[in-house]
């Protein structure tokens, strides 16, 4: 293993994934953009892609070559053999899961949140709520090429290069930190929190590089238990595609004082996001040790 | 698997369709970020990208008719099957091939959405290019499901015969429309049009949830029961010259 390659990769890689999206956001910003623009929503698009642009260019340039399955490979392929499809099905679900478990504790701690008329506002009957979660799932098959475009950058080219020269856990820490910081123009602009909230843009920015990491580490264990980039861009889509039925019922109005914070807000809603990447930094660490 | 994927890449010429998607694509974007404020609020541009996007998603069925064509003449078939692919695989081939072409259609016609959606001022508008969006997985979903009915025919059968049923088909198809016409109630065909279903679809949401979320989950299971009927098919099949 020649690490200084290895690191000059990744300096590569970086550069390319950073410059393709800083450059543009922070000229629109620049240029008096806001966030609550269509075209916002256009760079956003465009930006999902570019950490799979900056893996072409950076294997094109450093002689990589770009195979499409196998080891250090983009890992498009599909086996569901040796039950990997527990893995695949786990791609699909945990998102609902985590989203749904985490608004249940919300409100278990704030009880005068549960606003069952939250459910009527949206303009559906009742009985066709329990198509939200397919219809998250579906919404985000159907738009899942953003999500590749990232996982394809993320998880098949960053943190297996990072794991080659920090081990697991130092791979999803840095990696999902580096995550983190990439989103940090869209943050600034009002992507996730909006403006004028407690601590406006750091607390923010901690929150959502924390769920990073832990989120990154929950998709890095799909795309190494698989051996394929899908389950983790189905995962990374179902959870952008925000149908949460749980979430309907929730009156974030009535909280005050720090609670009606957004990065306090998403940090407690996203607690078991937190609890699953734990868990799914250990079993990194532990299949580390079971490949050695 | 992934050979043989590029075989029917190469063999239904995928570098210069992807050229052509591509070159939509960047055209589309250039009209979007240049046209006068006027036009922007108009109902056409949406309405010509959703009419892009079905013609887009219509390509899959160029690609099937090409690949079996590909695979049947110069005995390509008979040289494949001595490779070391199971004929399942080779069935399985097809069929992911013809699926990863909807899925860049449907990728490409996600951002070519966005792409319109820009400087889009009037809110009804948004709203209405939001439904026109909707429409089309489901016209992708549909097209998947004709792809579902028609390959087990071209696999099990081959192009030329796969092809007499597929007229069969269409001429029963034509045949009951024909009747439709001169005896049904036509008032219904008067009044169907894209927009009235956009306006249906914006006044029930829960029924266009319902179509989004039914849709492409009915072509996907579809797809694959076609799959396992073509490789039951190709697996039992007999070749006149082996």
């Amino acid at each position: 293993m020649n690490k200084k390659l290895t690191k000059k990769r990744l300096l590569i890689y970086l550069a390319f994934s950073f410059a393709l999206v800083w450059v543009p956001m922070i000229i629109y910003f620049a240029t008096g953009g806001k966030y609550d623009n269509p075209m916002m929503n256009l760079i956003l698009a465009y930006s999902m892609l570019c950490p799979s642009i900056a893996v072409f260019l950076t294997r094109k340039i450093t002689k990589e070559g770009i195979p499409l399955i196998g080891k250090d490979s983009l890992q498009l392929g599909i086996n569901l053999k040796n039950k990997r499809w527990i893995w695949f099905l786990l791609g699909f679900v945990a998102p609902v899961i985590y989203w749904d478990l985490g608004q249940l504790v919300f409100m278990a701690i704030f009880p005068e949140t549960y606003n069952p008329a939250g459910f009527d506002a949206v303009g559906v009957p009742r009985i066709a709520l329990f198509l939200l979660p397919i219809f998250g799932w579906v919404t985000g098959i159907v738009g899942s090429i953003g999500a590749l475009g990232e996982e394809v950058g993320w998880r098949t080219y960053l943190y297996p290069k990072l794991e080659e020269l920090m081990g697991p856990m130092g791979s999803v820490v840095v990696g999902g930190i580096i995550w983190g910081v990439w989103h940090y123009p869209a943050i600034y602009m009002g992507h996730n929190f909006g403006t004028d909230y407690w601590g406006e843009p750091w607390s923010g920015f901690f929150v959502f590089t924390l769920n990073c990491v832990t989120m990154g580490a929950l998709l890095y264990l799909v795309t190494k238990k698989t051996g394929s980039v899908w389950p983790a861009a189905i995962m990374h889509a179902v959870n952008n595609s925000g149908a949460r039925a749980l979430g309907l019922c929730l009156n974030l109005d009535v909280l005050t004082g720090i609670w009606a914070e957004k990065p306090v807000m998403m940090f407690l809603s996203d607690m078991f996001v937190h609890v699953m990447g734990v868990i799914a930094i250990v079993m990194l660490v532990k299949m580390k040790k079971e490949e050695n | 698997m992934l050979g043989l994927l590029y075989k029917d890449y190469i063999a239904v010429k995928g570098k210069y369709f992807l050229m052509v998607l591509f070159g939509q694509f960047l055209l589309l974007t250039a009209i979007r970020l240049t046209v006068v404020d006027e036009v922007v609020d108009h109902i056409l541009p949406p309405m010509v990208m959703m009419m892009l996007c079905c013609l887009a998603a219509v390509l899959p069925f160029v690609f099937e008719l090409s690949l079996m064509k590909a695979d049947e003449g110069r005995k390509q078939k008979q040289y494949f099957l001595s490779l070391p692919v199971s004929r399942r695989q080779y069935v399985a081939s097809k069929y992911i091939f013809l699926a990863i072409a909807f899925y860049i259609i449907q990728s490409v016609a996600t951002f070519e959405f966005l792409m319109c959606q820009v400087n889009m001022k009037s809110e009804e508008m948004s709203a209405k290019l939001s439904t026109f969006q909707m429409l089309v997985p489901i016209f992708i979903a549909i097209c998947m499901l004709i792809c579902a009915l028609e390959l087990p025919f071209f696999v099990g059968m081959g192009v030329k015969k796969g092809m007499v049923a597929k007229e069969g088909v269409i001429f029963i198809v034509l045949f009951l429309g024909v009747a439709y016409i001169m005896f049904g109630d036509l008032s219904v065909v008067e009044e169907a049009s894209i927009m009235s279903l956009v306006d249906y679809f914006m006044k029930h949401p829960e029924i266009s949830m319902s179509v989004q979320v039914l849709f492409p989950i009915v072509s996907i299971l579809s797809y694959y029961i076609s799959y396992l009927i073509s490789a039951r098919f190709f697996e039992g099949k007999e070749w006149e010259d082996e």
